[in-house]
């Protein structure tokens, strides 16, 4: 059960959390918390652009039950 | 986190019908709001160079009353509001006249004199071009007050499909990786699953801008209550005076018993009295803080406009801060270009959100007779319960918008 609350939700959790930094930090201050800002609400921007460009199969595969 | 297939069922059509209301006006929002980002970039592109002409270091500032009377000989008809200071623009003072001190909020003449030389540099048109339209389709789709509150329930709305949608997320994930994308079966599942992937990782975004976007509609609502409540209390004792009349004490006395109340602060703006923002018988002088965080709160320094004396000064209640805070959240301008870039990134992440969505539902009708036939020839036998959990879920899945 708890492991797979985990498994479901660590990633969104974590880019969720690195945005909601990046969202206040602008907020506190400049310079410093300006690029903290970029840098993590950039980083779920990544992770997602790397997740939608990875290359996956595209032709059908055999039907079979979905495990 | 176990949810009963019925949860996810009414979950689903949470989701379902909150996106579908309003999916039309989010689009829209999300492709006005695009330019609106970077609205100070495209005015600079479109070749607007800083106003004020580059003077000795040092050269002093005329006084604000010469300004304002170079103001009304401009515009001999009109009255002077509001005063105010664009950091943008340094060395200019803009003026807002209207034809009627008590005109709607919207009639309004802009001018932006030289705050050194008293010289006119620019009446803006504020009235025309494609960023007017698009600023306006986004606040208030051109219908006024209404049309504001009304996008204000349609973020609502998009706030409760955010969380329905994060309650599906998790029974549809439960036996997959994050970021899984069965390009392999069929476009439907394809956008599926972008669209729960996408969704899932823009949630804190997407609900920031979005509730802080809400805000934003209530302006008028925050206005109104501050009125009431925190301005009537520090003019209370003129409520009986009579009206002004004859010369008002001059706005530099005004500016420098303000500058004296609150050292720590810069001037945003004065009100002049009989505005929306002061009592009939003050000038209103509103203080801002100077860090990135307190430059977006201000104080009201209220002045007798007679006798150029200090009435009251207060801080903001805590609903007009909020409304003031929630500003920067929702337009994503206090973080530099860099930041400007990752709003746009995220505004074009909705927009595949809410056109996925919107396919998804319509794909959906194929879907679910498929699924009802394979449900039918299945009858007589014995189905678990986790068939039957998943064959709601490819439901819907197939519905997931």
């Amino acid at each position: 059960m708890k492991r797979e609350f985990w498994h479901i939700w660590t990633i969104p959790l974590v880019l969720n959390v690195l945005g909601l930094i990046g969202l206040i930090a602008a907020l506190v201050g400049n310079d410093g918390w300006d690029i903290l800002s970029w840098i993590s609400l950039g980083i779920p921007l990544v992770v997602t652009a790397w997740y939608v460009t990875k290359p996956r199969p595209s032709r059908p595969r055999p039907a079979g039950r979905r495990t | 986190m176990m949810s009963t297939t019925k949860q996810i069922k009414a979950w689903f059509l949470i989701h379902k019908w909150t996106s579908l209301i309003c999916t039309a006006f989010l689009l829209m929002l999300c492709l006005t709001g695009l330019p609106l980002i970077f609205h100070e970039e495209i005015e600079h592109m479109e070749g607007k160079a800083p106003l004020a002409p580059v003077l000795p270091a040092g050269t002093p500032q005329v006084p604000l009353e010469k300004l304002a009377e170079k103001a009304r000989q401009h515009y001999p008809n009109k009255v002077i509001r509001y005063t105010y200071w664009d950091e943008h623009e340094p060395n200019t003072t803009t003026f807002t006249l209207s034809d009627s001190i008590t005109s709607p909020a919207d009639d309004y003449t802009l001018l932006i004199l030289d705050s050194r030389t008293a010289q006119v540099l620019e009446e803006p048109a504020v009235k025309e071009g494609f960023m007017y339209i698009m600023l306006q389709l986004h606040v208030d789709m051109f219908l006024g007050l209404g049309g504001k509150l009304f996008l204000g329930l349609m973020g609502l709305l998009f706030f409760v499909a955010i969380l329905s949608g994060l309650m599906l997320y998790s029974p549809i994930m439960r036996r997959f990786n994050f970021g899984m994308i069965r390009t392999e079966k069929s476009t439907r599942l394809k956008w599926l699953d972008m669209h729960n992937m996408l969704g899932v990782v823009t949630v804190i975004w997407a609900s920031v801008v979005g509730l802080t976007g809400v805000v934003n509609t209530l302006a008028e609502v925050v206005l109104g209550f501050w009125q009431q409540g925190q301005l009537a209390e520090m003019v209370a004792p003129y409520k009986n005076e009579a009206p002004l009349t004859g010369q008002l004490s001059p706005l530099d006395k005004a500016m420098k018993v303000a500058l004296r109340t609150a050292p720590d602060m810069s001037p945003s703006f004065i009100a002049y009295p009989g505005t929306p923002y002061s009592s009939q018988h003050h000038y209103a002088v509103f203080m801002k803080g100077n860090t990135p965080l307190t430059e977006r709160l201000v104080k009201p320094v209220l002045i007798d406009a007679k006798t150029g004396a200090l009435t009251d000064v207060r801080t903001m209640p805590w609903y007009v801060n909020a409304f003031f805070l929630s500003q920067p959240l929702h337009f994503g301008d206090y973080g530099g270009l860099p930041l400007k870039i990752i709003w746009a990134v995220f505004d074009l992440i909705m927009i595949v959100i809410l056109i996925s969505g919107l396919y998804l539902w319509f794909a959906r009708y194929k879907a679910t007779q498929a699924q009802l036939a394979r449900t039918l020839s299945k009858r007589d036998s014995a189905v678990d319960e986790q068939e039957i959990l998943s064959l709601n879920l490819e439901k819907t899945s197939a519905h997931e918008a």
